[in-house]
Formats: structure tokens, sequence, C-alpha cells
């Protein structure tokens, strides 16, 4: 069940930098998220990784998306229906 | 006749003299007279069809002229740059005008901020590093899996009946 | 090319460069993505989507680049006067694969 989805973001958020872990559906609903992540990016997480995914070749990898500010990075990654965005200070 | 077979049409005892291609090789029999009264009904029927078809087909063209726009008609073509830009700039105000005042606040074209001072100095920086590319993709995998034994459980009635004695 | 390309055009191991306009018009363009209106109307959605996220909790830490990297390549994006830098390049990450 649900368990081992939360034992997974809990093991995450120990990487080191990490500030917060999200998981998002297809449909922008959030599954699951710790630490300091917003919650109501959920739906722009989703669908930026739909979009960067036109970018890329079908059958291969999804791409990985980096947003960079002064303080902070999100790395985005979809992999099959779902979509990860981990959030880490720099 | 120069026809290979016109000594066999010769033989056939036909009293229509002077055969020709319009010539029916079968000839309708007494009893079948009233199926020639019956095929009378089609075609007056198949005349009032191609009646409906025209009618049909003038309402389509009138409904055609009404919908389509006649482009070269209007005076766009002759519209200054500048003059272009003052009206889109005007059309998206007042949209954005309507679309504030309707309570949402959604703004019809999404605006960039003003961004960072050097694009070059941000592009040409180093990309970020493979170990955060790996970890994202770790991460990502692992929770993938995770939400993969995610399996919905039926416990509860969807259906809850109120005010049922 | 006559418009500015403010100097993306020369960022080493580039394999080609844009410059849009906030609604996704091609300002300048060069290498492999020359003239590629399809892949400007891309960016030009990821961006917009992208300044929604925020990267960290504060509202004034504003979004400096975007990366999407796919396999060796990656586009690095910027928004700099309202208008969307692109540059495709290599991806040549410095530090080696961690053991």
């Amino acid at each position: 069940m649900e368990r081992t989805l939360e034992m997974q973001l809990e093991e995450s958020i120990h990487n080191p930098g990490i500030t917060g872990v999200l998981c998002v559906d297809n449909n922008g609903l959030c599954l699951g998220a710790k630490g300091s992540a917003p919650l109501k990016a959920c739906g722009s997480i989703s669908a930026l990784a739909g979009q960067a995914a036109k970018l890329a070749n079908p059958n291969g990898p999804t791409p990985v998306i980096c947003l960079e500010s002064e303080h902070g990075i999100v790395l985005i990654k979809k992999t099959d229906k779902l979509t990860t965005a981990l959030f880490k200070s720099s | 006749m120069g026809c290979c077979f016109s000594s066999d049409e010769d033989k056939v005892e036909t009293n229509i003299q002077n055969p020709n291609e319009r010539t029916p090789l079968l000839y309708p029999q007494p009893g079948e007279q009233q199926n020639q009264g019956g095929r009378s009904g089609p075609i007056y029927s198949q005349q009032n069809q191609t009646g409906d078809e025209q009618s049909e087909f003038t309402r389509i063209l009138r409904q055609t002229a009404i919908n389509v726009i006649d482009v070269t008609s209007t005076e766009s073509h002759n519209i200054e740059q500048g003059d272009m830009q003052d009206r889109a700039t005007q059309y998206s105000n007042r949209l954005n005008m309507v679309l504030q005042g309707s309570g949402k606040s959604r703004v019809y074209r999404p605006n960039l901020p003003t961004g960072i001072t050097s694009p070059q100095m941000t592009l040409a920086a180093a990309p970020i590093s493979i170990s955060d590319v790996q970890l994202i993709t770790s991460v990502s995998e692992k929770l993938a899996n995770a939400a993969r034994e995610i399996k919905i459980q039926h416990k509860e009635s969807l259906v809850v009946t109120f005010g049922v004695p | 090319m006559a418009a500015p390309a403010h100097g993306i055009d020369r960022i080493p191991d580039s394999l080609g460069y844009l410059v849009l306009t906030e609604d996704g018009a091609v300002i300048s363009s060069g290498g492999q993505l020359e003239n590629d209106e399809v892949t400007a109307n891309k960016i030009t959605k990821i961006v917009h989507t992208a300044y929604k996220i925020p990267v960290t909790g504060d509202s004034r830490d504003t979004l400096r680049r975007i990366s999407v990297i796919l396999d060796d390549v990656v586009f690095m994006i910027t928004v700099s006067q309202k208008k969307i830098f692109v540059s495709k390049r290599h991806y040549l990450p410095q530090e080696p694969v961690p053991a």
C-alpha cells in the first residue's frame, strides 16, 4: 500500500541538501509530500514534466528538468505515470 | 448485317422489325403489367428528392456565405506595423479588463518577469552536476515503483442513501 | 543575422540557440535550432509553466535558469528583458561520475 511510498519519500529527504520532495500523478494530484514542498505547485510540476517530455525522443528516457534560482534548485523527472520533484537548497 | 451472330438473330422469332440496342431481350408478361404502373411511384419521389437536394444545397450555400468572413473586403492588410501593435495591446487590455471583472484572476497573456541581466553568462555557466541528475533519476524510479504498489481497496459502499426510513 | 543574439551564439560547445519574445516568436536563431518554431513553441510553454513553480519559499528568490537534460544534450533556458534565451548544448558535466 502507500506505506512503501511514504518510506521512500522519507528516505529521499535524507539526501544532503534536500529540503522537500513531492510526487504527483498525471492529473496533477499530489500522492505524497515531505519537507517544505509547495503543494500548490503540484499541477504545474506535472504539466512541466509533460511539456518537457515533448522535447525528447518519445521512445527514449524522460528528461530531467532543473530549475535554478539564487538559493535553490528544483529537480523534476517523470517515471511512468509519476512525476517527482526534489527541492534542494544550494 | 456484318455481325458474326447475324444468322442466329434471324432465327429468333420476334414480331419486332429491325431490332436495335434499345430493343428489350425480354418482354413483359401480361401479368406484370401492374409493376409498370408501380414504377411511376419511385420516379415521382425521386423528383421530389432532387427538389429537396436543390433547396438543401441553396440553404448550405446561404449558411456558408453568412458564416464566412470575407477577408479580402476588410482593410486589415493596409494596417501599419505600429498601428497593429497598438490594436493588439488595446485588445489584450480589454480582454484582461473583462477577465478581471468576471472575478477570474487569470490574466490572458502570462507576463514573464524581467528576469536576469546577463543571459549569456547564465547560459554559458556550468550545467547542473551529474550527481543531481542521478539523484533525481533514482528517487523518481523508487517512488514510481512504490506508487505502482498502491491499490485502491474498496471498503465502504460508494453509494450512501439519505433520508430513507 | 541582424537581430541581436546577446552573445548567446558564441557560447562554447553550443549546438544551437534561440532568442524568443515572451509569446514565443523567434527573434533570432542559429545552429541546430535555426528557425525551429516547433521547438520554440514547446520551450515557450515550458518557460511559462516553470515560472509558476516556486524554487524556494522566498518569493524574491526568482528563477534564474531552466535546464532540460536529454541524455547527452541539454536545453538551457533563461529569461532576460522579457525575452526567452535558449541554448542547446552538449551535456558535459564537469565532475566525474561518483563511484
